[in-house]
């Protein structure tokens, strides 16, 4: 297990800054994990048969494991409970034995976005140059205030 | 009926409780190993009274905790989403996706919580397309999560689903 730093504050960012990221080996295990997690049991994550008769190279992750994947890398950076906003959209399949990197960066700062005061990129992608996801979380973090009354 | 008509329909309202074990299970899943999410004592130390949950567990929780006993009356003009998503396919050749999901969150969703969950078609069209690639057919459906007894909605989500026509031969 690990412990979550606390979230950063908002007047240490800048605009370009990247967020810790994350890799996995996505395994057929994984999916199968994800599968009965989640209570999605669309067998084209799970039955290779089925997903060959579909024409499929072979299973591949569900659209939401990558995201779940990708929305740790974004909690690691912004910390908990601090979104506001997250959204993904599915691009590419994730391939069984591919690895997936996410990458998290600050797209701007106190946007006008109901109260959220950061703005992020946020993208999972293969080492097959594929794409997998692309997404945007906002947050509402911290500020120095004290630091700002001295 | 065309696609279009689809716009307002409701799906079938659940209640949702949200355990300690799906949680766990859950942030293994996406790979989330940090303790908030599996141990009170690291929560309360991070400063929730309880067990938060990862970013995407709504998304799942409906599959997770509707119990039968909690459950309301299925009103009579709801539509099952598996409905609505053949609806979007309307029998043709062609493949489902999942295009995208969007979480907007007002609270916390954590261990110990139950939702009235309520969702509906929030729109519904069907793209132009060519000669050889018919246009894809695209389905919103937007779903909140209110906190039981309450008017707070914890979170909305809005799920994509995408058909995609075979190409004309």
């Amino acid at each position: 297990m690990t412990e979550s730093p606390a979230p950063p504050y908002v007047d240490d960012l800048e605009v370009g800054d990247r967020g810790p990221s994350r890799s996995l080996v996505l395994t057929r295990t994984d999916l199968v994990r994800y599968a009965g997690a989640s209570g999605d049991f669309n067998p084209m994550h799970h039955d290779e048969t089925m997903a060959l008769a579909a024409g499929m190279p072979s299973v591949f992750g569900h659209g939401m494991l990558s995201a779940g994947f990708l929305a740790g890398a974004v909690t690691d950076f912004v910390g908990l409970g601090t979104l506001t906003r997250f959204r993904v959209r599915f691009t590419k399949q994730a391939w069984p034995d591919r690895t997936l990197t996410t990458e998290v960066e600050v797209r701007a700062l106190d946007p006008d976005s109901d109260g959220a005061n950061v703005e992020l990129d946020c993208r999972v992608v293969d080492d097959q140059g594929s794409v997998i996801l692309t997404g945007h979380a906002a947050a509402r973090l911290p500020r120095r205030t004290e630091k700002a009354a001295t | 009926m065309s696609l279009e008509d689809l716009v307002g329909t409701r799906i079938p309202p659940r209640v949702v409780t949200v355990e300690r074990g799906p949680v766990v299970d859950f942030s293994s899943a996406v790979k989330d190993e940090r303790s908030e999410y599996r141990s009170l004592a690291a929560a309360r130390s991070a400063g929730f009274d309880r067990i938060p949950t990862p970013p995407t567990f709504a998304f799942v929780a409906p599959n997770k905790g509707s119990f039968v006993d909690d459950q309301p009356e299925v009103p009579s003009d709801a539509v099952a989403l598996v409905e609505l998503i053949a609806a979007l396919r309307d029998g043709r050749e062609g493949m489902i996706l999942h295009g995208a999901e969007d979480f907007t969150y007002h609270g916390p969703v954590c261990v110990g919580d139950t939702f009235d969950v309520t969702g509906y078609v929030e729109s519904a069209q069907t793209k132009p397309g060519t000669p050889e690639q018919p246009g894809m057919s695209v389905l919103v459906v937007r779903t909140d999560f209110q906190r039981a007894g309450t008017d707070e909605v914890a979170v909305t989500t809005r799920s994509t689903f995408l058909f995609r026509p075979a190409r004309s031969k």
